[in-house]
């Protein structure tokens, strides 16, 4: 078997222009830092970057905690709470409902993230090699998929055939298979040594050996941004959720919000609303604090992918 | 053909719950009425097409709208994850470059409906920036229901909402450009852009002319419900682009057929616009989406 | 390598069709809609029995007044003296929700206690409002239907066909029609005009949701009036600008009025205009077709241009009744029951707080202003064709649903059990947080008792409600269309309703040249309106004779 020449540890104390000693390398390798002042240019772009995100996820946690009082006076959200409570919360998760629906969230996107990328996986794996057996036919099918959308009652009558209806299934099988995924991933897998899968197969191992021995160990950062991928697409659907489930109990999370934060916001005024006597929305504070317990989850798990992407170097390193 | 066993489970989840209800779309051609179904709906011919080719101004003003932002979206949006991600890439604190990059993609959780909130809080005729400009003595400055500043308020949002998230990918492929190529060209003193255009660039290459790509098949849909939130402060005529047309028109009033019947159309010129890009890529010798 | 299609042609085209026959509900032949004068007969209409065993000296009245009272009686009457009435198998629901999900059953007292008192489950499929006709079109596809389902009215449901009740749900007209409705008391408790609208096809397909006809009123914030010295009664539009001017403060980030579309209505309404349709001997007219349309939007325009409207009146969506409750807009056009909720929501927060109200003035001295009469319906009920006892037991439950004022069984439904989910402040129950988010559950949304005046936390209001009521329905203009049935409004209206929405909010802006307004009316003539108006009138003279 090949071996490629090992990029790590690097050697060291080779100078590098334009660095401080201090750091001949950074902890990742990657360009040198560059010149003071364009350093300095961006550290300023990224800080106002950081700047613009920030303030405003800063006035949602504090409209979360303040008092409506301060809330109504600010006319929505409020930079900075007078005096904070957490009476929104308590609220929020004394209900039973909110705290029911995170449970459901957290499993449908953990089971279905799992089954996305076993199936995507073997499918951008299958596709990754021309010319193997039925690879253009499918992998036509997977791009028209994304450029051809099935409609909701024809999607709704499939669901129900196959007696799906208000089973948490409904929320996972439909969206297992994202092809705008399946074509990114298989182009990581494209772009991987040949070498290193010509050699293996010459040795006689199997696909699947090759697959789970070295195409998956080599692909770690790849298929974590692709797991990303699908556990936010799965966290973030609601409208399966209202298709397919009838039961409230069996809401996730999205769903649950949208019926603090959406509802009736796309609604006109005039007549209809009027004369319906549209009901006061929820209380802003319910809203913001909503809002932050359907995020937290979600935004803990990108450290986890984060700590794969910067193993990816070790690609070079693996030997046979 | 063992390769082939891996795509069977895909190809079955892409069968059942995509191309099999993809077949409904065959209600394009028919008076649909959900009571009756497909069987039994009324033939209509080619009538659902009629909002399409009869050359109504609405549906042309969308149509242009549409065209007009996925321009501007492609020229001013889809850049910017890659520099944000170049420039993530190079920064030489590896916890900071996390930090960082945890905070740019947290607005990609919030839905358009909080966006538009904020945004309006921010710039409306009573948002901070205009009570601001009042405490000041200043003239206000309104943006939010101005026609002409939709498409610039549109685009803006959209970066905000999806540059952080969109570093992601780019990231990832960043990860994996083999450091022995810095090494290499640090030692043939190379600088700094050098380094960027001659290593770092072409790395991402592929991965943005894929992303390009897919991104062109996508020309005729731009921010449904980002748009809907905000179309009665500027009226339709600035506003309207196709999606929210085919929504004002066919799923509001009940018109499934229209609203199939525009989804194929759609779908026609989306893998038109693909395989042409593909080509295209193709000829520079590109990988492109795939290679026949 | 060829390609060997994984499933073939046929076993592929087999099972999709298999798919399609989940479609088919009907069994033979191919679909024609039925005609406008069939789908509009009429159906002899409940009687109306009006129920008494609640004394108020704010009584409801024929004209439409809806009953007030200041107090719940201190010894409320059992609404089911002899047990629950409707013992028997679980009742499917599917209907909507404007408010936070309420918690689930296993969790909620008060829906316990509900299922206890009706003597059967009560099971709420529900969607959030905004998504409901997509659930309500796919769910009529998918064909298993629930036992009942809430149907929002055609010009907001173009799938709520008259064929469409005909071939899957119950006509209950020998239920309910005449002295049948006798068996359902508090059914028959519920005002004629609600019925109207339940009636398609020469029989009655629904139960109501009942609201007050008398509209709602345009809302005053006296309080913020009084701190200017000034007395919210204008007499005519020139009186009633000159208020707006004088109430205006932008330094103080106060201003007359927020939402352009209400106050389009409001001048529509000082014009005497028609609501929505106008019928004059068999013939309809619509009101953007009129002269008074054009006039509202210019003087729209003209508040705009005087600087009394709210900065983001024509940017923000839905922030209208917080720049109410917050003091940013000191009038504004709005429901009756958001008067209560003014005060829940916003007193708290704006001290010392003051409600008024105020009728549409007069445009001038020879045009007279009138006040829009309010749907009398939010939505229908229908119930899935069923045999004959089951549809009684569910007749039987919803009679239960619509348990009128001072009943055990309206406490319970309004606000729950006594503990949990209110504390009582003499007789009147004062809702808890556990109370608030579990009353939320949508009963009022399958039916309802007609509507009555009456907040516990503030009784003193009540009277206003009930004076404003009074002068209202003097001077109520109805919509004539209102409980018929027209397809090409049904498919249509919302699809021209975006475009002139739009022009109308342009031209109002000052963005539109009102001159765009007639050949935008043209169009819709030819393309709709026209239709509509034949469709309305075949209707109409079906519906009268």
């Amino acid at each position: 078997m090949t071996t490629m020449s090992p990029t790590r540890p690097s050697r060291p104390g080779r100078p590098t222009r334009d660095t401080k000693p201090r750091r001949s390398y950074s902890a990742v390798p990657g360009e040198s830092p560059g010149s003071p002042p364009w350093r300095a240019l961006k550290s300023l772009l990224l800080l106002v970057c950081v700047l613009l995100v920030v303030v405003p996820f800063l006035a949602i946690i504090s409209t979360s905690i303040a008092d409506p009082t301060q809330i109504t006076k600010a006319g929505g959200f409020v930079l900075w709470p007078d005096s904070p409570t957490f009476d929104s919360y308590t609220a929020l998760l004394s209900g039973g409902l909110v705290s029911q629906a995170m449970m459901v969230s957290v499993g449908v996107t953990v089971v279905g993230t799992a089954l996305s990328l076993v199936t995507s996986v073997m499918l951008a794996y299958g596709l990754s090699r021309p010319g193997s057996f039925g690879h253009k036919p499918v992998l036509m099918l997977l791009l028209m998929s994304l450029l051809f959308v099935p409609g909701v009652i024809p999607t709704y009558l499939m669901v129900k055939q196959l007696g799906l209806i208000n089973s948490y299934w409904s929320l996972i099988l439909p969206t297992m298979i994202n092809a705008f995924n399946v074509i990114v991933l298989r182009s990581f897998f494209m772009n991987l040594p040949r070498e290193l899968i010509d050699a293996a197969r010459i040795d006689g191992a199997s696909e699947w050996a090759i697959l789970t021995k070295i195409v998956i160990p080599l692909s770690k950062a790849s298929i974590g941004v692709i797991g990303l991928f699908y556990a936010v697409t799965y966290w973030n659907a609601f409208f399966n959720a209202l298709l397919f489930m009838n039961d409230a109990s069996k809401w996730p999370m999205q769903l649950v919000l949208r019926t603090y934060v959406v509802n009736n916001s796309t609604l006109s005024g005039g007549q209809i609303d009027v004369a319906a006597g549209a009901p006061v929305p929820p209380a802003q504070s319910l809203q913001a604090a909503i809002l932050v317990l359907s995020i937290v989850p979600i935004v803990l798990v990108y450290p986890f992918v984060q700590r794969h992407m910067n193993k990816g170097v070790m690609i070079g390193a693996v030997k046979g | 053909m063992a390769l082939f066993w891996f795509l069977i489970p895909g190809i079955v989840a892409l069968l059942l719950f995509h191309y099999i209800p993809l077949l409904g779309n065959i209600i394009a051609f028919q008076d649909y009425q959900p009571f009756i179904g497909i069987m039994h709906s009324p033939w209509s011919g080619l009538a659902n097409f009629d909002v399409i080719f009869n050359g109504d101004d609405q549906f042309l003003k969308a149509l242009v709208n549409t065209l007009e932002l996925t321009l501007i979206q492609v020229v001013f949006v889809f850049p910017v994850p890659i520099v944000l991600a170049l420039a993530l890439n190079s920064l030489v604190s590896e916890r900071v470059k996390r930090w960082v990059q945890n905070v740019l993609y947290l607005p990609h959780f919030l839905s358009w409906v909080v966006i538009v909130a904020l945004f309006q809080q921010m710039l409306g005729g009573t948002g901070m920036l205009n009570l601001f400009l009042q405490a000041q003595d200043l003239d206000t400055w309104n943006i939010i229901g101005n026609p002409d500043f939709f498409k610039t308020l549109i685009t803006s949002q959209v970066i905000w909402k999806d540059a952080g998230w969109g570093t992601i990918l780019f990231l990832a492929a960043l990860s994996r450009v083999d450091s022995n190529l810095y090494e290499a060209s640090a030692m043939d003193g190379a600088s700094r852009f050098r380094q960027t255009w001659h290593v770092t660039l072409p790395s991402l290459r592929g991965l943005v002319i894929l992303l390009l790509i897919l991104r062109l098949g996508d020309a005729l849909s731009v921010g449904f419900e980002q748009i809907l939130l905000q179309q009665t402060a500027v009226g339709l005529d600035s506003s309207e682009v196709l999606d929210t047309y085919v929504f004002n028109n066919g799923v509001v009033g009940g018109q499934w057929g229209v609203a199939a019947a525009v989804g194929l159309v759609k779908g026609v010129i989306g893998i038109l616009l693909v395989l042409g890009a593909n080509k295209i890529a193709h000829l520079f010798g590109e990988e492109g989406v795939y290679r026949s | 390598m060829t390609m060997q299609p994984p499933l073939n042609r046929r076993g592929f085209l087999a099972t999709a069709a298999g798919v399609g026959a989940g479609l088919a509900l009907t069994g033979c032949g191919d679909f024609k809609p039925r005609p406008a004068a069939l789908a509009n007969a009429n159906a002899q209409l409940p009687t109306y029995i009006q129920y008494k065993g609640v004394a108020t000296s704010m009584p409801a009245t024929q004209d439409g007044v809806s009953a007030g009272h200041q107090h719940f009686p201190a010894d409320p009457p059992k609404a089911f003296p002899d047990g629950p009435p409707a013992k028997g198998p679980d009742i499917n629901i599917m209907n909507l929700i404007f408010n936070p999900v309420p918690p689930p059953v296993e969790k909620n007292v008060m829906w316990q206690a509900l299922n206890k008192y009706i003597g059967c489950d009560i099971n709420f499929a529900i969607t959030p409002v905004n998504d409901y006709p997509q659930k309500f079109a796919v769910t009529l596809a998918g064909g298993d239907l629930p036992d009942a389902m809430l149907m929002l009215p055609p010009d907001q449901n173009s799938a709520a066909t008259p064929d469409m009740l005909h071939a899957l749900f119950e006509d209950l007209t020998p239920h309910l029609s005449g002295d049948n409705i006798r068996d359902y008391p508090f059914l028959a408790n519920i005002p004629t005009d609600s019925w109207r609208p339940c009636v398609r096809n020469g029989g009655i397909y629904a139960l109501p949701m009942p609201r007050p006809v008398s509209g709602g009123p345009l809302y005053t914030r006296l309080d913020l009036f009084k701190k200017k010295d000034l007395d919210p009664n204008p007499k005519t539009w020139r009186e009633f600008v000159q208020l707006c001017k004088d109430i205006t403060d932008p330094k103080a980030h106060q201003y007359a009025l927020g939402d352009p579309v209400t106050t389009w209505n409001l001048v529509m309404q000082m014009l005497g205009a028609p609501n929505w349709w106008r019928e004059e001997g068999g013939r309809f007219t619509h009101h953007f077709e009129m002269e008074e349309c054009k006039q509202a939007m210019d003087a729209v325009n003209q508040l705009k241009k005087a600087g009394v409207m709210h900065p983001d009146a024509f940017a923000v969506k839905g922030k209208f009744k917080e720049w109410f409750g917050n003091g940013q807009i000191v009038m504004h056009p709005d429901a009756p029951v958001a008067w209560n909720d003014f005060y829940t929501l916003y007193g708290p927060v704006s001290k010392g707080m003051d409600i008024g109200y105020m009728l549409p003035p007069d445009w001038d001295e020879s045009t007279r202003g009138g006040q829009w009469q309010g749907r009398a319906n939010y939505a229908t009920l229908i119930i899935k064709k069923a045999p004959k006892a089951r549809i009684k037991q569910i007749l039987r439950a919803m009679n239960a649903l619509a348990a009128p004022f001072g009943t055990d069984g309206y406490l319970l439904r309004k606000y729950g059990v006594q503990g949990p989910d209110h504390t009582l402040k003499g007789p009147d129950p004062i809702p808890t947080p556990q109370g608030t988010s579990e009353t939320y559950l949508p009963t009022i949304f399958a039916t309802d008792s007609p509507f009555t005046l009456y907040y516990p936390q503030k009784p003193e209001i009540v009277p206003d409600q009930y004076a404003f009521q009074k002068e209202a329905v003097k001077k109520l203009i109805p919509n004539p269309a209102e409980a018929l049935y027209s397809a090409t409004d049904a498919k249509m209206t919302k699809l021209f309703f975006a475009t002139l929405d739009s022009l109308r909010m342009g031209i109002m802006q000052g963005r539109d040249s009102p001159g765009e307004w007639d050949g935008a009316i043209k169009n819709w003539r030819q393309k709709a309106g026209d239709k509509m108006r034949a469709e309305y009138e075949q209707a109409w003279e079906a519906r009268s004779s």
